[in-house]
């Protein structure tokens, strides 16, 4: 397999958008019965997992897999986040807050992220050690996650066959194989 | 097919277009048919009815639609206008 170059990889570059489109609403609807800690701890997991494989990736296919599996996994984190927080905070000023917040860290993130990593080429560091950074912090909020999110109480038993017979799982086959075959004839 | 909307002439992408479009519809009427049963459906079709939820999806949508294709278009007019500062011998490092 040849190793990542920018003409392989730049038709792809909004991949991870598609796949976080598609597991936005199974992940929703899965959160309601497994409990939004759950999933956002999942999620932070998955992500961090992801952009570790990618950074490690050897070819340009493996690189876009990976980018995909980022975008699964920060739909699971996202929609949790926002329940959590309304779920934590009651209507009013500090939740506006709160929720502005959480919109900050994108925009934020994005803007660093192209600071830092251009800085990174240019350093000669190479684009590889900007995954290594971003799954090390992932990771350790992972840790954070896992303290500070607020427990629920849910009923552990029946969860698979609860999961199973309460997500409309045709509903998510639709809707996905449309988003994927819609933007996949007309790209 | 956005870079050469010709092959949209080709019968296998014309097909899979199709199939792309007529999906939504079949979503709609399956969301219609759950609701009908009582059993759960992804997103009911009387969610649309509330307005706020309605407009509120319009403008995300529309609003990401600009920003997306915009940060993409402006990322490549250094190829589209080339100058010579601009020129993209960096695209060929791996």
């Amino acid at each position: 397999m040849s190793p990542p170059s920018i003409l392989t990889t730049l038709p792809h570059l909004h991949d991870h958008r598609l796949t976080q489109g598609i597991a936005i609403l199974p992940s929703g609807a899965a959160a309601d019965i497994l409990g939004n800690r759950t999933i956002n701890l999942t999620g932070t997991a998955f992500l961090g997992l992801a952009i570790l494989a990618a950074g490690l990736a050897r070819s340009g296919a493996a690189l876009i897999a990976f980018r995909a599996a980022q975008g699964v996994a920060v739909a699971m984190c996202f929609p949790t986040a926002v329940g959590i927080l309304s779920s934590a905070f009651p209507s009013g000023k500090v939740r506006n807050i709160a929720f502005g917040c959480l919109g900050l860290g994108t925009p934020l993130g994005f803007a660093a992220g192209i600071l830092v990593g251009g800085g990174f080429e240019t350093g000669g560091v190479g684009w590889r050690a900007g995954f290594y950074v971003v799954a090390g912090v992932t990771m350790g909020l992972f840790g954070v996650n896992c303290w500070a999110l607020p427990r629920e109480e849910r009923e552990g038993k029946g969860m698979w066959k609860r999961l199973r017979a309460e997500v409309d799982w045709m509903g998510v086959c639709l809707s996905s194989f449309s988003m994927a075959l819609l933007s996949y004839s007309l790209a | 097919m956005s870079g050469n909307p010709e092959s949209l002439r080709d019968p296998s992408r014309l097909l899979l277009l199709v199939i792309a479009l007529g999906t939504i519809p079949l979503f709609v009427v399956w969301m219609h048919v759950q609701a009908g049963r009582g059993k759960p459906a992804l997103i009911p079709n009387s969610l649309w009815k509330n307005a706020t939820f309605s407009a509120i999806c319009m403008m995300v949508l529309l609003s990401w639609a600009t920003l997306q294709s915009l940060e993409w278009f402006i990322s490549l007019l250094s190829v589209f206008f080339p100058t010579p500062s601009s020129n993209p011998k960096v695209l060929t490092r791996s």
